[in-house]
Parts: C-alpha cells; structure tokens; sequence
C-alpha cells in the first residue's frame, strides 16, 4: 500500500498551504516569530521549515483556531464564538489532512486517532506543551478523546488535552472511499519558558 | 515487504483459499461463515491469526494500521492486524513484515 499522505493549509482562497515532508506547523503570537505567553495559546499559526525562520505561509497564513474555553474558540483573532459546526467551517480549520491508497484501492477507516506526543514515544505527552484538538464534521464538532467518559470533550479542554497516545482525539470513521479528508483544529499553548518541538501523529486501522 | 490491505490469505472449511490479490478488501469476504483461518506472508514465513485452543472462533477480520506524523511528516509506519473474535472478547495479532508478532485480548 504505497499511500499518498497531503498536510494542507486554507489561505483564504484555497487549501494551497502545503506542509511538506519536512515542515512544521508553529502556532506563535500575533506574528510569524512572536512568543506565546506561558500558559496562554496561539494567536497566529504557519507554516515554518526546520530552521524554524521561515514563513512557508505569507502574506496568507494558516487558520488559527484559538482556544477560548471547552465550548468556545476565536477563529483568526475573531470574536470568540460556540465551537460547533454551525461556526466553524471546514475552511476555518487549521489542518486538512487527507489520506489516499494509491494502488489505487478503496480504503475504509476506523480506531481514527489524533494525539501529539514527545517525538520519542508516542505514550508520552510533548514536554512543555498543552494541545488542544477538535475534528470538525458536517454533522458535528468532536473532541472525545480515548480517556474520555463520552461527551466530556478533554480534547478541547485546557485542563486536559491530547498529550500522549491514551489521550488521543477520537476522531471520525470512514466508509469506503478513495480518499479520505480530515479537517483539525489545533491550538497549542505553553506550560514553561523558551522554544517547544513536539509531533502530531495520526492512527487509524484501513481496511 | 510492502504492507497492503490486499495482503490477506483466508483458509476455507473446504480447503480453498481467498487471498486479497483476487478479493480485493477484506471487508468483501469477512461475512462468510465458512473462513476458518486469515494469515500473511511475512518475510519468515506465514503468520496466521491468534487462536484459542478449543474455541471455534465466531469471526476474523484484517486490517493494516497505519501511524504517520502530521509535522514533520515522515513515512507511515505500518503493521497487519489479524483479528479473532470470540464471545465477548478478540484476539489481536499484530504482525510485521518481517514476521515479528505479539498477540492482544480486548473485550468485546
């Protein structure tokens, strides 16, 4: 199954911010290299390289989907608004991850999981980083996580997060299709001083 | 050793096989009544699903897990899963290609 994996940015006009094989994704302040205060989330998102000095998205960046509370967020600096599907659009999401089998094979999907963790072992959560995950959904926004009683939504929880693989976003099954299109909002806030790296890993079963 | 969701072999009562190649997804035969085994070929040979000595298990299933990295992105780390399923509980083995396995029980 040789498959075909594409990270897309909305800019505006279209999903034409590629995060490549080697990029990141960098929630910063108000602009390309500002700091995020301790303790409090991003007000900006880009795309960046491994140098971490490029902007890979200008003049039109990435979605930002700031984290307000459980049930709120601020899409690009806005007015907080209810985090529901109504609001918040796949265009206002700050990842479009898409999956292909290009043999080519319809692929169904399930156990579809969302979780950041150290870069090193997946149990464990990124050092120094609190992230927050939704998935959103024509039908609904969810932010379950594994560890979660159902409805408690700790994926969008700033007292609890999706740090490490028990604490994945459960994220949408899919039905047979030849390519499959999630779209994630992500904020990320900082628990102590100075530069952050982590990763986003997403698992799911195919069929 | 390419991992697909096509690499499946199904053993019939009847001694016949299905296999992937020809089948297509697993989902298209995981119904019938009559598969009494699922293995791959790994690079040390055949794997076959988890047993419970004498339980006739209900059903199998087969997937390919996949685990990728959104940023950076890097390529996807892949493993068969060949599932037994039992009253109440499954048998999970999880295969790679070069034929390393461990086998899990999850309530059902």
């Amino acid at each position: 199954m040789a498959d075909v994996f594409t990270r897309k940015g909305f800019d505006g006009s279209g999903w034409n911010i590629t995060v490549g094989a080697l990029d990141y994704i960098a929630p910063m302040g108000a602009n390309f290299g500002n700091g995020i205060s301790v303790s409090g989330f991003q007000d900006s998102t880009h795309a960046t390289d491994g140098s971490m000095s490029s902007d890979l998205c200008t003049p039109n960046h990435m979605r930002n989907t700031k984290y307000v509370s459980p049930t709120q967020v601020s899409l690009m600096g806005g007015v907080p608004v209810t985090l529901n599907e109504s609001n918040v659009g796949d265009t206002d999401c700050t990842l479009r991850w898409s999956y292909a089998d290009d043999a080519p094979a319809n692929t169904a999907l399930s156990n579809v999981r969302l979780f950041a963790y150290d870069g090193s072992n997946p149990a464990t959560p990124p050092s120094g980083i609190k992230a927050l995950a939704f998935e959103r959904r024509a039908t609904g926004i969810l932010k379950d996580r594994v560890s979660d009683t159902p409805g408690d939504g700790g994926a969008w929880d700033s007292s609890k997060g999706i740090g490490g693989s028990a604490n994945a976003l459960i994220c949408s099954e899919r039905t047979s299709a030849a390519t499959h299109y999630f779209y994630f909002g992500l904020s990320m806030s900082p628990t102590s001083k100075g530069q952050k790296t982590g990763k986003l890993r997403l698992e799911f079963d195919a069929q | 050793m390419e991992i697909t969701t096509r690499s499946w072999h199904a053993t019939l009562e009847c001694g016949n096989e299905l296999n992937g190649a020809e089948y297509g997804s697993f989902a298209s035969v995981k119904h019938r009544p009559d598969i009494i085994d699922v293995y791959v070929i790994t690079g040390a040979g055949k794997v076959h699903a988890a047993r419970r000595p004498g339980m006739k298990p209900m059903a199998f299933d087969f997937y390919v897990h996949v685990a990728v990295d959104i940023e950076p992105g890097s390529p996807a780390a892949k493993h068969y899963k060949l599932i037994t399923r039992y009253p109440g509980h499954a048998l999970i083995r999880h295969v790679w290609p070069d034929g390393r396995n461990y086998t899990e029980r999850i309530p059902q």
